[in-house]
């Protein structure tokens, strides 16, 4: 439990940071182009149309960074489970497995890009693609935690491997699987911010270059925040999330 | 409560059974050829030096491992592997942590079939009978290790299994803990009329328990000894004290130079 005032030191730090940046910059003579005072970056969030053209792109990343996290978790979390309940598939695939988890992924999205097109599957694809290894990964990690005492007890009562799959190894390995999807929720926001910087139409990462090429810095500042916010919203879910499904674990209540 | 006559047929009949082992090393001989019976309603403790084999053997008698030579016979049917009338309490409670007490004790009939009413009714029933009736929808990491080990005892009796195989299910415990445990045990021994065996390191725990107390050799583990506790069936702790009860532990550690048992 955490103690009343324990947020205040955060708090306080937040004012001072503010204060600094909004006068900061004068103070030192530094040219808006590089760092623009906070309350101009500030202004643009209270201009509708701005906001409006903000909204439908956060939209679209959004859309992006959400179908590519499931689906790229999703499978990571299936090809786990199956590669560890069948030790021929895993003597065959682990190797490339490991080979291709070391390899800069984000570095295929321009084939993906004349692969897809310029349109959400491209995106969806490369989402997936940076989510489905650290997932896949974990998955595996923590079902080989499964302790051989406990394997023993599930073949003393009989079950079956879907039983044994749904009441002792999925569970296991939650707290590992759990760890995986932090980092996928990470990398979904980034590979959809790639994505759309190797060739969008729509979307967070197309309006950021937008607004560099036209030298509005406080643009690029106030795009920025959103991501910002848009990732602290994806992980305060995963960990809320968590904490709901891992209530056994010291420590997450 | 059951009178406690113990019937004059065997319920698990260990026929010159051996164990080996491969290890990278090669093969390791853990139990050498061992003959042992356990009665219908017999309380028997295995006691022996660490690493004498009484896990294998246990396991063995549970179908949990295969055999290397020989046969063990559950009543007319040779054992292959694990059966419902047979429950086994490992060592260490080995529960999930993510079920409350009450799930856990389910856990058996979870895996086979859709759980009904009366095998909740059971489960509570069993949990009553272990001292456990406010702490069914509690998980394991909110009870003492005694608690634990008390919830995977009706783990293991929820199919109502005529047989009980028991590794040091009370090692973990304090001495103070363990002392009651054993009380409590006999009881429930008393009550359901299950055949048991328990493996153990303290002669005492052993004593006290049982009709009957299987001493075995150092590794390759085999039948040394078998005494024969003359108590009746209901133990107090007061036993302790006597004579006869000072005899039949020093007769039983007399097998055992060094300090290998406690
Ligand atoms: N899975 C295994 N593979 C190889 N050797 C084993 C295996 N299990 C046990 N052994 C060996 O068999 C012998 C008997 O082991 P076992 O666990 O049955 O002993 P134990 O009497 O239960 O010992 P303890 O009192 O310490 O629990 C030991 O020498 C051990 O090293
Ligand atoms: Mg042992």
């Amino acid at each position: 439990m955490r103690k009343p005032l324990s947020h205040v030191p955060a708090v306080l730090f937040l004012i001072a940071f503010a204060i600094f940046w909004e006068y900061g910059p004068g103070y030192f003579k530094i040219p808006d182009y590089i760092l623009p005072p906070l309350s101009s970056i500030v202004r643009i969030y209270g201009d509708p149309s701005t906001l409006s053209v903000y909204w439908t792109n956060t939209l679209v990343t959004l859309h992006e960074a959400v179908l590519g996290l499931v689906i790229g978790s999703g499978l990571g979390f299936l090809v786990g489970v199956v590669l560890t309940e069948s030790r021929v598939l895993m003597n065959m695939m682990y190797p490339y497995i490991i080979a291709l988890q070391c390899m800069p992924k984000i570095a295929i999205a321009p084939l993906l890009l004349v692969w897809f097109g310029f349109g959400l599957t491209s995106k969806v694809v490369i989402v997936s693609l940076l989510c489905f290894f650290p997932v896949l990964v974990n998955t595996i990690s923590g079902i080989r935690s499964v302790s051989a005492d406990h394997y023993e007890l599930f073949y003393a009562i009989r079950a079956s491997r879907l039983k044994r799959l749904y009441h002792l190894v999925i569970p296991t390995a939650l707290p590992s699987i759990f760890a995986g999807l932090e980092v996928a929720v990470v990398v979904s926001l980034l590979g959809a911010i790639v994505g759309e910087f190797v060739g969008a139409e729509l979307g967070l990462g197309v309006l950021l270059l937008q607004a560099q090429f036209q030298m509005n810095i406080p643009g690029v500042f106030a795009i920025l925040g959103i991501l910002a916010l848009l990732g602290v919203v994806f992980n305060i879910t995963i960990r809320l999330l968590r904490r709901k499904s891992l209530f056994w674990i010291a420590g997450e209540k | 409560m059951k009178d406690m006559v113990l019937k004059d047929s065997a319920l698990i009949d260990v026929r010159s059974v051996s164990k080996e082992y491969d290890t990278s090393d090669g093969p390791v001989l853990a139990v050498k050829p061992t003959s042992l019976r356990l009665m219908e309603g017999e309380f028997v403790s295995i006691v022996g030096p660490s690493g004498c084999g009484k896990t294998t053997l246990l396991k063995m008698m549970g179908g949990l491992i295969p055999i290397t030579s020989g046969e063990i016979m559950l009543r007319e049917t040779t054992v292959k592997g694990p059966s419902d009338d047979i429950g086994f309490v490992f060592q260490g409670s080995v529960l999930l942590p993510w079920k409350s007490s009450q799930e856990n004790v389910l856990l058996p009939i979870r895996v086979a079939r859709r759980t009904t009413k009366e095998d909740i009714q059971r489960a509570r029933e069993l949990l009553h009978l272990v001292g456990l009736e406010n702490f069914e929808h509690r998980y394991p990491f909110e009870l003492s290790g005694g608690m634990q080990q008390r919830v995977s005892i009706c783990r293991a009796l929820i199919q109502d299994p005529s047989c009980l195989l028991m590794d040091e299910p009370f090692g973990a415990l304090d001495a103070l803990t363990r002392e009651n445990m054993n009380v409590f045990f006999n009881g429930l021994w008393r009550q359901t009329g299950k055949t048991v065996a328990l493996v153990t390191h303290s002669i005492q725990e052993a004593v006290f328990l049982s009709n009957r107390v299987i001493v075995m050799s150092q590794r390759p583990g085999t039948v040394l000894d078998e005494i024969e506790i003359p108590f009746p069936a209901e133990r107090t702790p007061d036993l302790i004290g006597t004579k006869e009860f000072g005899e039949l532990t020093s007769r039983i550690r007399k097998y055992f130079s060094a300090a290998h048992l406690d």
